[in-house]
């Protein structure tokens, strides 16, 4: 409980000093604004692109990683790991050498919400991959097999055999991608640009108001921000507990 | 339907799990594949079902040649000794599963969703989820979603090896009597001899990808063709290097026919009595006596008697004591 307190609750108690220190309309006309709200809206857009691609493309990676046997497996499993370990500003200043204004492609995708969802994406894989693929380890092949004997062909068995088994973690995996990808600075702020009101995210926003002394206000939208990201995880746990708990 | 199997072979890696297996299952008949684990009994089954593909050889179910056809073709029910429910899925619409599959219209598919529910006996639990079930009524519902289908043969692949000895006994017998009243070619796969013996018209026993002998239970256990086959059915006693089941042997007073042993164990299992015995060569047998038996002769330790085999036996294979 200490160590919780230390870690989590002084400082998120010390965030919410500053953001009220003006009362609570200094705190509503700093997370209003007009620039907050379309680096708000910018960030929940992208973070939930990223969130729901990954979904599919984590879901599809961690099904190769389970039911596949292939050369290489074990590196590939130990690379989908590599976005936690890689400092996302390394991450950040790849994306901009590959998908920027010198792009060895000629692919630049800089200053828009599809370089900042690529950016995202890059960084929340392992959260779906990492939630699915245990479940899938650990599903019995059988319920699948009693399925085709029943007649259901393959894409049906995936419907209703398979996705419904994974859902409760592919949800968590996914709440837990996009309450991540809601924070994201590092691997984004290059490549966004960061041109206000057009393709700055909410953290990075946050940065720039702590730069120009702020710093009221940068908390005030840093608490927006935290509320957002509290409610993706506890409507997902939500959802995820109740899919369980029917499952048994 | 009848099942025909032409030369399947089936190679894991390196090891021949099925060596060129040709058997019929008659329409029907409940066979049971019967064999230790590793005779690639259960392996032999889901090629019947289109599960595990074959290397060579052929698959016939009643005139369709179904050798290459995917599992869902077959019209093939299947058992899994772990009852694999949908877990997400009510009783009820576990059994559904395959009538919504084949587009059964709704009220027609409830009917029958609840016939096949009476039938099982668990008309009550058709809004229940499977964890909500003993491991008894699980393979029940099971079994009603594999029947749901009307499927021409039922497979079933240790279906009681996951139950305790009483829900087991009981569901045997009941399975037995609903798959002669419903007439449905049934193979059953398990490595228990005696549910074997008990619950099916014909064995087939496996040994190390082979089929060792096949015929009529009894037929089986009174002339096993082979010695794995005399061992693997029941237990065997030697007298003189000779196999005779347990009961084929008896024993007498002092004096009377027979050859004179000394009384080395007596354990009682329950309704009978086991007695071990040593003969002036220092060779052991042992006999099952009934409780009767035993009380008239009261056979104690190092006392002597004498060993005969019964007038009716049936000699087994001839093989040396081990």
């Amino acid at each position: 409980m200490g160590y919780i307190s230390l870690l989590v609750m002084i400082p998120l108690a010390a965030l919410l000093t500053n953001a009220f220190k003006g009362g609570l309309g200094a705190f509503w006309r700093a997370a209003i604004s007009t620039e907050s709200v379309d680096a708000l809206k910018l960030t929940l857009v992208c973070s939930f692109l990223a969130a729901a691609f990954n979904a599919v493309a984590g879901t599809a990676t961690a099904f190769v990683l389970v039911r596949d046997k292939f050369p290489g497996q074990g590196i590939l499993n130990t690379i989908i790991d590599l976005p936690f370990a890689l400092p996302t500003v390394v991450a950040g200043i790849t994306f901009y050498a590959l998908y920027g204004p010198h792009s060895p492609f000629h692919v630049n995708i800089t200053g828009s919400w599809i370089g900042i969802t690529v950016a995202i994406m890059f960084v929340t894989l392992p959260f779906s991959v990492r939630s699915v693929q245990p479940v899938l380890e650990s599903l019995s092949l059988d319920a699948e097999a009693a399925a085709a004997t029943l007649g259901a062909s393959s894409f049906r068995i995936f419907r209703t055999v398979t996705l419904p088994a994974i859902l409760p973690a592919l949800l968590t995996g996914t709440g837990l991608a996009f309450a991540r990808a809601l924070g994201e600075y590092g691997s984004v702020v290059f490549i966004s640009n960061n041109l206000p009101y057009h393709s700055e995210v909410a953290s990075s926003y946050v940065y720039s108001l702590v730069s120009s002394g702020q710093v009221a206000s940068a908390a005030s939208v840093a608490v927006v921000l935290l509320c957002l990201a509290l409610l993706v995880l506890i409507a997902s746990n939500v959802i995820g507990r109740r899919l369980s708990r029917r499952h048994g | 339907m009848t099942v025909s199997l032409n030369g399947v072979t089936k190679t894991f890696g390196h090891r021949l799990v099925l060596d060129n297996i040709t058997e019929s299952f008659a329409d029907g008949q409940l066979t049971a594949l019967l064999g230790p684990s590793g005779s690639g009994k259960s392996t032999l089954l889901k090629i019947v079902a289109g599960l595990t593909p074959l290397d060579s050889g052929q698959v016939v179910i009643g005139d369709r040649d179904v050798t290459h056809a995917p599992a869902r073709d077959r019209h093939i029910g299947f058992c899994f000794q772990d009852y694999a429910p949908f877990r997400h899925l009510s009783v009820f619409d576990n059994v559904a599963y395959g009538l919504k599959v084949q587009r059964v219209p709704r009220d027609e598919r409830r009917r029958q969703v609840e016939e096949l529910l009476g039938l099982v006996r668990l008309e009550d639990f058709a809004n229940q989820y499977p964890h909500h079930l003993s491991g008894g009524q699980r393979q029940r519902m099971a079994l009603a979603r594999a029947l749901a289908v009307k499927p021409d043969v039922l497979l079933l692949d240790e279906p009681f090896a996951a139950l305790d000895a009483q829900v087991r006994s009981e569901l045997r017998s009941w399975v037995r009597s609903l798959q002669r009243d419903l007439g449905i070619t049934t193979i059953l796969v398990t490595h228990d001899q005696s549910e074997a013996m008990e619950i099916a018209d014909r064995l087939v026993i496996l040994n190390d990808g082979k089929i060792e002998q096949a015929g009529k239970p009894s037929f089986v256990y009174d002339h096993p063709a082979t010695d794995f086959v005399a061992g693997f059915l029941g237990p065997l006693t030697y007298l003189d290097g000779i196999a005779y089941r347990p009961h084929e042997l008896e024993v007498g007073a002092f004096g009377e026919a027979g050859e004179n042993v000394r009384v080395t164990d007596v354990t009682r299992l329950g309704f009978e009595v086991r007695v071990t015995l040593e003969n002036a060569r220092g060779e052991t047998t042992w006999v099952q006596l009934t409780h009767d038996e035993a009380r008239a002769l009261n056979p104690v330790v190092n006392q002597t008697l004498v060993v005969r085999a019964r007038a009716e036996h049936s000699v087994l294979t001839r093989t040396s004591q081990h």
